[in-house]
């Protein structure tokens, strides 16, 4: 296991953004604090991954601030910004016949130098990488062959392989059967607690978010709707709010929230 | 230990090459053949004993001949390769976006004017006009990166290029120049004959002097993409994620495209359109050494060297003393060969690489 590192936080202040004409984030403020799991969670359309896309700097904002570790992502270069955040997208593209060892050594491009070939720390790195995410088993085999669950793992992985401090997710157990959605979600949560990675992360279950996350952002029309803890959070209040169905709040044996989903309601807001 | 084979079968390929051939002359009665002891004391620099005509044969004709074909089908097969992964399309090839057509038209250009620089000479002028071997390449290599500068800038939006914007127009551009090459190919007729040929590829231009100016290029081009290995790696798995990895994804983009092009450019300044090679070699040895561009480059290159000499081979050999253009029997040859390739090899396991 790798030894936690120094931590970074997450500071977003008045970000706006629009595609076109189309204002998809609205004076979005909130802070992720070093070493803490906060899940996005909210309708679709209410702007989470264009959110998590502007905390990486993959998408370009006129309106607000976002510092990662104390730096601006719009102004640091794409290679220093690479070693402090990862990114674990939905749905990866693996169309050619990569083995899982060499997309995860792809993970230390912004470590070596063009001249130089992957050396020992960076085969060691990998291998941490692997490990911490039980794909070294998977090392030899093509990516093209993997099941859903063990390509999620090895694209984080290959994150991990980044040695970032900040990992970002967006919706990474989308695809996935519940089985392999505790095992991805475990795994997170492990790395958060081990590593001392800050995670931010958009989600569409709300019982997976209230059960693995220290905090949620609840989205909607391209605002912060609610923050706070999951009970803070998710209330039934709120989840009408946003997503115009009823809902009946829970504890589980364990004390952690549980959320049973009624009927449709008619979205009161504009 | 694939690359070393592919280099010592592309050496050995060498050797037999400047065996085949005839030594003239040419007409009636059988054509002499020259020894394979000469050709191999020539080539090993023993080859004193031996007719001053052998040697000049050997080492004034058919080498060049061989090396500019090993250099081309060098800087075809890694283009292409470049262009595959720019496009993560495994049809992509070097003439993709136009290059082609552009080069065509430069070449129809030169015809064009060596109709004009007559003119001034049946006038009186007397100076020494450019020659047409001279101003060919310089032409053709001016049309091929004239047509990429056009469809990059179209296709560059906002400091960003998209690559289906990119293929889009690569594909109109290329229609355009090429029905004007057509054109001119149609009101002119006779005249243009020769750009038929041209247009076919082929070595039988070759000298000394072409490889001094292609061999650096290559090969200095070669290493720049080894340098660029592991962004090809990192756009295979798409540009976003490349972007999430470090990379600076349009720049390095620009970057492999300009030197794709001048692979692609001076190849055609100096051998015609060649088809095909650009687009099997890097797929054949995709299949044989697998996807990572730290093995597919150089295995790309030697490969395609080693193709476009032996395909040399043959088109000057098997119905001598005429000489059949290389593209016919590029595409003759890699299509079936391809096809079988498809139908055959979906990809068991792959070659071990030391």
């Amino acid at each position: 296991m790798a030894e936690k590192g120094p931590q970074a936080s997450i500071k977003v202040e008045g970000l706006s953004f629009a595609y076109g004409k189309r204002t998809v984030l609205r004076e979005v403020d909130f802070v992720v604090r070093p070493g803490e799991f906060v899940g996005i969670l909210g309708p679709n359309g209410s702007g989470k991954t264009t959110l998590l896309n502007c905390v990486c700097g993959g998408l370009y904002f006129s309106h607000g601030k976002v510092r990662v570790g104390g730096k601006d992502v719009l102004t640091t270069g794409s290679l220093e910004l690479a070693r402090l955040i990862a990114m674990v997208p939905q749905e990866s593209t693996m169309a050619f016949e990569f083995t899982v060892e060499e997309i995860v050594l792809m993970g230390r491009y912004s470590h070596i130098d063009r001249f130089k070939f992957e050396d020992h720390r960076d085969y060691e790195v990998a291998k941490v990488a692997m490990e911490e995410t039980g794909t070294w088993k998977l090392r030899n085999r093509f990516v093209t062959n993997l099941s859903g669950g063990e390509r999620q793992r090895v694209v984080i992985a290959r994150a991990l392989a980044q040695e970032p401090k900040v990992l970002l997710l967006d919706e990474p157990t989308t695809h996935l059967d519940i089985r392999h959605q505790l095992e991805v979600l475990g795994l997170i949560r492990k790395l958060n607690e081990a590593r001392g990675l800050t995670v931010l992360a958009v989600f569409h279950d709300l019982n997976l978010t209230g059960r693995f996350c220290d905090r949620v952002l609840l989205m909607d029309e391209g605002r912060i709707m609610a923050s706070g803890t999951p009970p803070e959070v998710l209330t039934a209040p709120n989840i009408e709010r946003a997503y115009g169905v009823e809902a009946r709040i829970g504890r589980t044996a364990q004390g952690k929230i549980s959320v049973e989903v009624g009927e449709l309601t008619e979205r009161s807001h504009s | 230990m694939g690359i070393l084979t592919l280099i010592i079968v592309l050496v050995v390929s060498i050797f037999i090459a400047a065996m085949f051939g005839s030594i003239g002359p040419f007409g009636p009665g059988k054509p002499e053949r020259m020894p394979i002891q000469a050709v191999f004391d020539i080539l090993t620099g023993r080859g004193g004993s031996w007719p001053d005509l052998y040697s000049t044969v050997v080492l004034e004709v058919r080498l060049p001949r061989i090396i500019l074909a090993a250099l081309v089908g060098c800087a075809l097969g890694i283009a292409g390769t470049i262009m595959q992964a720019l496009f993560r399309n495994p049809m992509a090839d070097p003439y993709i976006l136009g290059l082609s057509s552009g080069a065509a038209l430069g070449a129809a250009a030169t015809l064009a004017l060596r109709a004009t620089l007559v003119t001034f000479v049946f006038l009186g002028i007397t100076f020494v006009v450019t020659s047409t071997s001279v101003l060919l390449p310089f032409l053709t290599f001016t049309g091929s990166l004239l047509t990429i500068l056009l469809v990059y800038n179209i296709a560059r939006i906002g400091g960003k290029v998209n690559t289906d914007m990119l293929l889009l127009s690569g594909v109109a551009v290329s229609a355009f120049l090429g029905s004007m090459v057509m054109f001119l190919l149609f009101i002119a007729g006779h005249q243009f004959q020769s750009l038929f040929f041209w247009m076919l590829g082929g070595f039988g231009q070759a000298s000394w002097g072409q490889i001094i100016i292609v061999g650096p290029i290559v090969i200095v081009c070669t290493a720049l993409v080894l340098l660029f290995r592991r962004d090809l790696n990192l756009l295979l798995t798409g540009e976003e994620t490349a972007k999430h990895l470090g990379m600076s994804v349009e720049r390095v983009k620009g970057q492999l495209l300009f030197i794709s092009s001048l692979l692609t450019g001076i190849s055609v300044a100096f051998a015609g359109i060649i088809g095909f090679v650009g687009l099997i070699i890097p797929h054949m040895m995709r299949l044989v050494v697998g996807p990572d561009h730290k093995y597919l480059v150089p295995a790309s290159g030697l490969a395609g060297a080693i193709f476009l000499v032996w395909v040399d081979t043959v088109a000057r050999t098997i119905m001598a003393p005429t000489e059949i253009p290389v593209g016919i029997i590029t595409a003759m040859s890699g299509g079936p060969f391809f096809l079988y390739l498809l139908r055959s090899s979906r990809r068991s396991g792959r070659w071990m690489i030391g």
